[in-house]
């Protein structure tokens, strides 16, 4: 009896191990639409080279790592942002999240991480489009009803060498 | 008049206050810092001894780690036990011989986590890293870490 017990414990466990697993790997459905929607704000603005736009979905305190070294508050990221559009013309960004992304920090509900993809195509002047990718991960807040970037940090694929 | 004027020195104290309440609320207290600055000390000399385990056991079971992908291809690694499996064969790669060296820049806090970012160098490589730690019952662990890299410089 006691075996038959310790059977149907062990079969308890082991139908709810996957299912606590498949749990703490889903994300919350209704926070990665907000995500998702954010991604489409940012997207927006930044294929409309908009770098005020672009910079009033940071915080006022937000930490943008970019490849060549940290930049913080907003300002100085809004001003980031105008010297890369004044320079570089923008088109095709899109941000992809990670399928587990994203994932919530705290138990009120107002912090999230996420990490993810992003594409887009650059023009230098009198220069070709080209492609570039790369990953991002970042810590949103929420300030009242709207999520802003706290911090973001990305990189950039390399482009493969020419061929010969 | 008097009513505009103390409206207008609320309105004032406010936007003053505004900026330090948000520096506070995100200020990494003296404690949880030195605890921090503890494990990362300890994932630094593990990863300069090539104990792929130890620095791995600093990882949460369920930690993400977006690594560069310059060079190696590779991006989304999930699971302790991947993370582990990677560094082993980070130590064993041709740039395994030089030290990494890493540099805290900054810290600050959420509501029950903890952001890291930090300066790191490995021979002719060079970037950052951000950490989000999460509480472990005895220790911080990482829960998410990602790993960005300047781009090199050939001359």
């Amino acid at each position: 009896m006691k075996i038959r017990l310790l059977a149907l414990v062990g079969l308890a466990i082991s139908f709810a191990l996957p299912t606590f697993a498949q749990q703490t790997n889903a994300p919350d459905s209704q926070l990665r639409d907000q995500l998702v929607a954010f991604d489409k704000k940012f997207d927006e603005a930044f294929n409309n080279n908009d770098a005020v736009g672009v910079a009033a979905l940071f915080t006022e305190d937000a930490l943008f790592v970019t490849d060549t070294g940290p930049i913080y508050g907003r300002k100085a990221i809004e001003k980031c942002f105008a010297d890369w559009f004044q320079n570089v013309h923008f088109s095709n960004h899109v941000t992809t999240d990670d399928q587990d992304s994203p994932h919530i920090m705290g138990t009120a509900g107002n912090e999230m991480w996420a990490t993810g993809k992003w594409s887009h195509i650059f023009q230098v002047q009198n220069g070709d489009p080209t492609q570039a990718n790369g990953y991002w991960a970042a810590v949103k807040i929420r300030e009242g009803d709207v999520w802003k970037m706290r911090m973001n940090i990305y990189n950039t694929t390399p482009a493969p060498p020419p061929t010969k | 008049m008097k009513i505009r004027s103390v409206v207008a020195l609320v309105g004032l104290a406010i936007g003053f206050a505004w900026p330090t309440f948000a520096q506070e609320q995100s200020a990494v207290d003296p404690k949880t810092r030195q605890e921090i600055e503890a494990v990362l000390m300890q994932i630094g000399e593990a990863y300069n001894k090539h104990d792929a385990t130890a620095v791995a056991a600093l990882y949460t079971h369920d930690a993400v780690r977006v690594d560069n992908p310059s060079g190696f291809g590779r991006a989304l690694i999930v699971g302790r036990k991947a993370i582990e499996k990677l560094l082993e064969t980070d130590f064993t790669g041709s740039w395994s011989s030089s030290p990494r060296v890493g540099k805290l820049v900054q810290m600050y806090a959420f509501e029950d986590s903890i952001a890291s970012i930090s300066e790191w160098s490995k021979a002719q490589y060079n970037g950052h890293s951000v950490q989000i730690f999460v509480r472990d019952p005895d220790t911080w662990k990482i829960r998410m870490e990602y790993i960005s890299s300047a781009p090199v410089v050939t001359h």
